[in-house]
């Protein structure tokens, strides 16, 4: 039986009352630079921190946001520590965006205890600007199988997460898709991983749109995709790759036929409409802690009439900011091309989310088709146990 | 509009759902300033953030000679030092490279546009980029006829391959008269088709234009007043604290009517006043800002001194430090008679605006840059706080301001707190570029990218440019049957010229301290 968390030491509603204040009482110009303060919202930001070294980089990360962020932001962070302290409340302006005007945001940490779940939805309702979408951003691994956790996604109107983060990565695609089927009537669910995905699914389908490419598209026959893996993190991640192959599956109308795994390398054989063969490799790539779980490498082969088109999708550059495309045509002819991608961005990854307030259909329908090829892992690793 | 979205099921639902079709694009005018400064930097800009096809190529068009390898290096220096964001990807910059190509040889010769062609046919066999064509007319304007008739009777202004497309782009000055307006679209339309000819006004590339018609249109609550009945009179003010930056020559012959009014006010102008289009497609959005400018009240030469002020700026200065008159810049003429301030008044004659004053001003060297757009609502029907209560109270001011610190500032009466009922005006805004995360691209991306991807909504159509003109030329005949003004008339670093006070006083109104 678990136990019930202690109450807050704070009355809510002094939260609101102390914003309040500090809007009355701030200058409503700063005479000396001759700024008027400027009050826009466009929305609520929580964001749940489950430690303080977590809560740290949300601050950072935050202090970066606000400068384009006119809004109210609640930090939340678990401490595991008691008593707990009281709410932090203040008004940051920023000077020097505008030439007269300086946007101010709302930020307000809570110190919750580390097992506060039940608490938040009723932190999370009250707190929320009227009107205006609430999001919450969930930092370290998204809590997908405590049922507690549904009437948390449920406040909110879109729930932000990383499966980057998770270390259950293949339970965690399946417990995720039962969350987002729960919480659909009220909260769209974001995965910051599927976010990363956009560069390498925007090559990808501009690939196919090169004119002399575009029969490519159908004649798809062997799929090779890499993605990183950390050596000292004790298991792969193949969320994102998983992620890709279901997009591509649910947009070409292709079915997992047969699947074998050999050790970090899986090999999946496809059915494609008109019964149409391909295979597909994901392999997990030993590389450095900065990409692990994330797309290195992608090609494709595709052959018709005795034609054959390869095309590669790979990171570059010296920091590997870049994506780049490299296609090689029956023609022979090589085209290359290039484009700055932020996949290793967390703030503007965030940014992007905070754009969207309809739920990402194309996401949803990307994590069924991951979540069956999931389902098909998990049976092959339980015929192996046995 | 040339969209794959849909012929590639990948396509939908990415975020970007907008990509061109691989195209090449020729830059007329390669080694001039505005491929530097602008051209080259937005569309490495679109190349960074992945807008551009695979493909994309450029082939800058002028009389020097270099060798594609030099335009490159030339090309990096520009990017480099006017591009919006540093430093240069060199990994972008590296495949955007391998896209670009010189081609060095005189417009004036029919004999190389061929040559051109060929060029562009082994750019297709190469690059992928399928006979689609931009030409873009980067030269000053007296090339423009000549360019277009070469690009015609090369056969090179029509598609050469099924399903592609050739476009040209055409910067301001589009004209320097009605008549001469005229006469250009006419020589165009001789080569190229209307849906075609991208006329481009930089001005409808910028984000808060663009909001206009969300604020407008997107919101329930001011159509309802957007009309006679509540406004008292419109103030647009696009004002700035440069001179002319070199451009004496050009501007000399051209002054602040041409240079500003003609095409970028009477377009902020044209969206402020149209009808809610049918759709937000380039022809219905057109169509409505055409009919706003075709209501404008005909200005007779007669009340052309009645209805505009004319300034020109002598020394002054300007944050602080001393700055030339006019008459001393580079390339005028010591008694130039070029107006670089104007003012006016101009009348919309249709069942929304009638007698309701739009009021223009812009000028050069005055104290602030601004260019915002001020909508002035009616007082109240009956005065019911009196006396000392609404002492200092102004009337509702909505305020859209382009520049800078772009947003929308709405001004209304709110009682102070306590006992007594004092009213006092307080300001309510909203800064854009401070409220959605995302920075505003270059309104020469926005502009390039749409031409693209052939959505013609921010571009200037035939009949627009013409109607534009019609005001223009009238206070230009007007002018010329006037006794010459006394220039200068205003020291650099003030609101211009005193006149433009009286002027606006007469109405028993006053312009606005932007």
């Amino acid at each position: 039986m678990r136990s019930t968390p202690p109450a807050l030491p704070f009355d809510i509603e002094a939260i609101e009352r102390e914003l309040a204040r500090l809007w009355q009482s701030a200058p409503m110009a700063d005479r000396r630079n001759e700024l008027a303060l400027s009050r826009t919202s466009v929305l609520t930001l929580f964001v749940y921190a489950p430690d303080t070294s977590r809560a740290d980089t949300a601050r950072d990360l935050i202090s970066r946001l606000s400068m384009h962020h006119p809004s109210r932001v609640v930090l939340l962070v678990a401490s595991g520590q008691e008593p707990l302290e009281e709410p932090q409340i203040s008004i940051q302006c920023n000077l020097g965006i505008a030439e007269r005007y300086a946007p101010c945001y709302e930020q307000i940490t809570i110190t919750l205890p580390s097992d506060g779940m039940e608490l938040l939805p009723s932190l999370l309702i009250p707190l929320a600007l009227p009107d205006l979408p609430a999001f919450l951003w969930w930092l370290g691994p998204l809590p997908c199988h405590d049922r507690r956790f549904v009437a948390v996604a449920r406040a909110v109107d879109r729930l932000i997460f990383d499966s980057l983060e998770s270390s259950h990565p293949i339970a965690d695609v399946i417990a995720t898709r039962r969350l987002v089927q729960q919480v659909a009537r009220s909260t769209a669910v974001s995965d910051l991983n599927w976010g990363r995905l956009g560069p390498w699914q925007e090559t990808t389908a501009r690939m196919f749109e090169i004119p002399h490419c575009r029969w490519a598209l159908e004649a798809i026959t062997r799929v090779d995709l890499r993605y990183g893996y950390a050596r000292q993190r004790l298991t792969p991640n193949p969320t994102q790759a998983l992620l890709y192959l279901g997009w591509m599956a649910n947009r070409l109308g292709w079915r997992l036929a047969s699947f074998e795994v050999d050790g970090n390398s899986w090999h999946l054989d496809l059915t494609a409409p008109g019964n149409r063969r391909l295979s597909w490799t994901i392999a997990a790539q030993p590389g450095e802690e900065l990409f692990h779980g994330q797309l290195v490498h992608v090609s494709f082969v595709a052959e018709h009439n005795h034609e054959t088109a390869s095309f590669s999708i790979d990171l570059s550059g010296h920091d590997r900011a870049t994506l780049r495309l490299r296609v090689h045509d029956p023609n022979h002819c090589v085209l290359e091309h290039a484009f700055h991608h932020h996949l290793l961005d967390l703030q503007r990854l965030l940014i992007n989310e905070l754009q969207e307030v309809t739920p990402d259909w194309l996401y949803e329908h990307a994590l069924d088709e991951a979540t069956a090829i999931a389902v098909e892992y998990r049976k092959l690793e339980r015929q192996k146990e046995h | 509009m040339t969209v794959t979205t849909l012929q590639n099921p990948l396509r939908e639902g990415l975020r970007f759902e907008r990509l061109p079709d691989p195209c090449v694009m020729v830059i007329f005018g390669a080694s001039g300033d505005l491929t530097r400064r602008k051209l080259i930097p937005a569309l490495y800009n679109l190349a960074y953030d992945g807008l551009l096809p695979p493909g994309f190529s450029i082939v800058g068009y002028a009389r020097r000679p270099l060798t594609d390898d030099e335009f490159r290096q030339e090309m990096r220096a520009a990017v480099e030092r006017f591009s919006r964001r540093q430093p240069i990807d060199p990994d972008v910059w590296e495949t955007f490279a391998q896209g670009l190509f010189y081609f060095a040889a005189d417009f004036t010769d029919a004999s190389v546009y061929p040559k051109l062609g060929e060029v562009l046919e082994r750019i297709d066999r190469e690059r992928a980029t399928a006979g689609n064509r931009i030409f873009y007319l980067a030269t000053p304007p007296d090339a423009y006829e000549t360019i277009t008739q070469f690009l015609g009777e090369s056969g090179l202004a029509q598609p050469t391959q099924p399903g592609s497309w050739v476009r040209l782009i055409v910067e301001k000055p589009f004209g320097h008269d009605l008549e001469s307006a005229i006469t250009l679209n006419n020589h165009l339309l001789r080569y190229f088709r209307e849906e075609q000819i991208y006329r481009i006004d930089h001005y409808l590339g910028k984000e808060t234009v663009q909001n206009i018609l969300a604020l407008r249109f997107a919101n329930g609550i001011f159509e309802p007043i957007w009309n006679r009945n509540y406004i008292d009179h419109v103030q647009i003010t696009v004002a700035e604290t440069i001179g002319i930056e070199g451009r004496g020559g050009y501007y000399d012959r051209a002054g602040a009517l041409r240079d500003m009014v003609q095409n970028h006010m009477l377009q902020l102008l044209s969206v402020i006043a149209m009808e809610p289009p049918i759709a937000f497609e380039a022809d219905p959005v057109r169509d409505e800002k055409v009919k706003a400018l075709r209501a404008l009240r005909p200005l007779r030469p007669e009340d052309v001194n009645e209805l505009t002020v004319r300034g020109q700026y002598g020394p002054g200065f300007i944050g602080g430090r001393p700055v030339p008159g006019y008459r001393e810049e580079p390339r005028v003429a010591p008694n130039s008679l070029t107006e670089t301030y104007v003012a006016l008044k101009l009348f919309i004659d249709n069942w929304r605006w009638a007698d309701v004053p739009f009021y223009l001003r812009t000028g050069k060297r005055l104290p602030r840059r601004v260019t915002e757009i001020a909508i002035q609502f009616k007082r109240v029907p009956h005065p019911l706080f009196k006396g000392m209560a609404t002492a200092g109270v102004e009337p509702n001011w909505l305020v859209i301001r382009i520049q800078p610190d772009e947003g929308i500032s709405l001004n209304i009466a709110a009682k102070v707190p306590g006992p007594r009922i004092r009213l006092r005006t307080v300001t309510m805004g909203f800064l854009y570029g401070t409220s959605f995360l995302v920075q505003s691209p270059d309104a020469y991306e926005r502009l390039l990218l749409d031409c693209m991807l052939g959505d013609s909504t921010l571009f200037t159509r035939r009949d627009e440019t013409e109607a534009a003109w019609v005001p223009i030329t009238q206070i230009l005949r007007g002018w010329a049957e006037s006794p010459p003004p006394e220039f200068p008339n205003y020291d650099a670093g003030t609101w211009g010229p005193p006149e433009a006070e009286q002027f606006i006083a007469r109405d028993g109104r006053r312009w606005r301290r932007p």
